[in-house]
């Protein structure tokens, strides 16, 4: 998509699975789970921070959910009335709830 | 009158609150007859009007105030005023007979004592109405409500007529000016409550002003500046709540919703089961409705990590549905008490190690009961944080289950010397923890005979042995407690016992039966250092996968750079707060030890940035390191 990475959380980061599937999102997006942010911290110096490519250890199912929540996140994380934010919980598949908490778990978010 | 002349003989009785009022203000009836003065100079009123209102002021303020009102308006003020030409000045608005308090007093001289007297009494009955107010307003807590907005708005507020419209034609009179009225031609006063014209431009005299309907003295809709006083409640701590739910929290949601239906949530394996519990347990999040994801009919292992918020029925349903439990873990199990351990033990068929972490609501007639009714099925015991365990407690288990192979009393605040001789007969004992037994400030120590002949007894199968937190246990019973006995030993935890000294423990790893411990743990022991260090590595460093040394302050540098060399199968170490520890001694822990997988360096200040890393060793603590 955006081959030339941006510098700053005005990029974009590319997630790929387990399972060979990849994930782009904005890296503001990507910085809502704490795994994810201190990979991509620049003082900190991982590859993976000059690349905005991360290899993520979780198969493709499980990941779409996950980057659809941290999109959602940093849609609405900031939102101060309650009801308009919409329900999550339906978009997480009941038979994928247990690997995705230990995904969630993992990747802090 | 009386009262005045009180005040002239500056003696004071008495006073009432207006009085008291009326001096804080520094209103004496002596200003008051020079404000009369100045009055009667400027006034051209009859004394008639201005005693009418002096007697109608009585005991009321607003009463003069709105009869005087009526009053001028129906007499035409702006044409009384116009009369009068030069004698009008800067305070038009009082003197053009809207405000009844500042009505002219006669001109002549000889009327002024009386006046004044009566303009004393004008004067205090509006200090007192002002003062009423004030209170009242304190009362209210500033609230506004319509009375005082007009009045409050009586000198600080600006006219929408006067300012807001006519802002327009750009021409505002200033309040007091002359103007000619916009419908008649007449001259009249401005004041702030003039209205403008309707068609615009120009403002309307009062009386044009009443034949348009409007009001004469409203003041329409000043600036209300009462509202701006409204204490607001000042939240000095306040949480955000995070809108969006953690994704781990909503998975939990989830998981709760679907928990009836379990093949719903899919099967991902009993290794991972463990990790999921942890999981939710470090959410805080395991209760009645998420355990069930943990049960089964089959279990014969159950570990919960977390069980607060369990409650007593929810601990009953747990026995239910594991009928077939062999272990069982309940970390956090506060909630535990007599009637949850007697169903357990009546339904627990297969029984046979529990491990209770803070069970603390559990009496000793409880344990007891227990015990009689587990009887020789149980073969591990391990409770922490148990205050209520008493003497009778380790009788009825001692008596009721002599297969007991695992034993852990650790942070029993009874816990006596003479305990140790009634688990003599527990001669099967593979783990052995009585630690830690002070709860609290009391200092709680066993001492060193009777763990002599205790481990004298029971020393021959022990395999795991934790005497941390006796301060009173010395060299000796290490000596000939430990070292003779013990031919099994793999796991020692030898915490916090200050009288050790480093020439016994050097002493005892030399007398020590045993083959090479396979963990140890020797921390916050601030006297070993060289010998004691030397000691365990020509005895144990061969097998040796775990060390704790924290602490170790003297250790040398020559000695710590033989860690790596001598127990080559490390796989966790910890250095912190050995203060001779450098760059060079991590580099030959690394160096000599393939399997390290973790090195704890808190507190080691000699450690620089340029600290050798191997790939694969977490090293934890590091001072210089920026993050």
């Amino acid at each position: 998509m955006d081959d030339t990475q941006e510098e700053g959380p005005s990029g974009w980061v590319k997630l790929i699975s387990e399972d060979g599937f990849t994930f782009i999102l904005p890296e503001k997006a990507a910085q809502t789970s704490g795994f994810f942010k201190s990979t991509l911290n620049s003082t900190v110096g991982f590859q993976e921070s000059e690349t905005k490519v991360i290899r993520c250890g979780e198969r493709a199912a499980v990941l779409e959910t996950v980057v659809e929540y941290l999109v959602f996140k940093a849609e609405f994380g900031h939102t101060s009335g309650k009801n308009t934010i919409p329900d999550f919980t339906k978009r997480i598949p009941a038979g994928l709830a247990l690997e995705i908490l230990m995904a969630a778990d993992f990747l802090d978010c | 009158m009386s009262r005045r002349a009180a005040a002239n003989n500056r003696v004071r009785g008495p006073t009432s609150a207006l009085t008291e009022f009326l001096r804080e203000q520094g209103i004496s009836a002596r200003a008051l007859s020079g404000y009369t003065r100045r009055l009667v100079e400027e006034g051209e009123e009859n004394e008639e009007q201005a005693e009418g209102q002096a007697t109608a002021a009585g005991p009321s303020a607003t009463v003069p105030v709105t009869v005087t009102l009526q009053e001028s308006a129906q007499a035409g003020p702006s044409r009384s005023r116009a009369t009068r030409g030069s004698t009008t000045n800067a305070n038009g608005y009082t003197s053009d007979n809207l405000d009844g308090d500042e009505e002219p007093s006669p001109a002549r001289n000889g009327r002024k004592r009386k006046m004044s007297d009566k303009e004393m009494a004008k004067a205090k009955a509006k200090a007192k109405a002002e003062f009423e107010r004030s209170k009242k307003r304190k009362l209210n807590g500033g609230g506004a409500d319509d009375d005082d907005e007009e009045e409050e708005d009586e000198y600080t507020a600006k006219s929408k007529g006067g300012v807001g419209v006519g802002k327009a034609d750009g021409v505002t009179p200033n309040i007091g000016d002359r103007d000619e009225c916009a419908e008649c031609g007449k001259l009249y006063t401005f004041t702030k409550y003039t209205r403008p014209a309707d068609p615009g431009p120009g403002y309307l005299c009062p009386a044009c002003t009443k034949a348009a309907g409007h009001d004469l003295f409203k003041t329409a809709q000043g600036p209300r500046k009462r509202k701006e006083n409204v204490t607001k409640r000042k939240i000095v701590f306040f949480e955000e709540n995070d809108p969006v739910p953690t994704l781990a929290e909503l998975c939990l949601e989830t998981i709760a919703k679907h928990i009836e239906d379990v093949d719903a949530l899919g099967d991902i394996g009993s290794l991972n089961m463990d990790k999921i519990a942890k999981i939710i347990a470090k959410n805080r999040r395991l209760n009645a409705s998420v355990a069930p994801l943990f049960y089964d009919i089959t279990n014969e292992n159950l570990t919960l990590y977390d069980c607060t918020a369990l409650e007593s029925s929810g601990l009953i349903a747990l026995a239910n549905l594991n009928p077939n439990l062999v272990n069982l873990r309940l970390d956090f199990c506060g909630r535990v008490e007599a009637t949850a351990l007697g169903h357990w033990a009546q339904h627990l068929a297969k029984l046979k190690r529990i491990e209770l972490l803070a069970p603390f609501l559990v009496t000793d007639k409880a344990w007891i009961k227990f015990f009689e009714t587990v009887g020789d099925r149980l073969e591990g015991f391990l409770i922490t944080n148990s205050p209520r365990f008493s003497q009778e407690c380790v009788e009825s288990l001692v008596k009721n289950c002599p297969k007991l192979t695992e034993l852990r009393l650790r942070r029993i605040g009874k816990l006596e010397d003479d305990w140790l001789p009634l688990l003599h007969p527990l001669t099967q004992l593979t783990l052995l923890d009585l630690s830690d037994a002070s709860l609290g400030n009391a200092p709680i120590s066993l001492t060193d005979e009777p763990l002599i002949d205790l481990m004298s007894k029971v020393g021959a199968n022990l395999e795991h042995l934790d005497l941390s937190g006796h301060e009173l246990v010395t060299d000796d019973m290490l000596i000939r407690g430990i070292a003779p006995n013990m031919p099994k030993l793999k796991r020692l935890r030898l915490v916090e016992l200050s009288n050790l000294t480093d020439e016994g423990v050097g002493a005892f790893f030399d007398a020590l039966v045993a083959t090479p411990l396979h963990w140890l743990d020797l921390s916050r022991n601030p006297e070993l250092a060289d010998k004691a260090l030397v000691g365990l590595l020509d005895h144990s460093g061969a097998g040796l996968a775990h060390l704790n040394m924290n602490q170790f302050k003297e250790a040398s540098n020559e000695v710590l750079l033989q860690i790596g060399e001598k127990a080559s199968l490390l796989e966790f170490l910890d250095l912190g707060f050995c203060r001779e520890v450098d760059d060079f001694v991590v580099k030959a822990v690394q160096d000599g030890c393939k399997g390290l997988k973790e090195l704890k360096v808190y507190g080691c200040n000699r450690i620089t940035e340029d600290c050798p890393k191997k790939r694969g060793v977490r090293i934890v603590g590091v001072e210089s390191h920026p993050y």
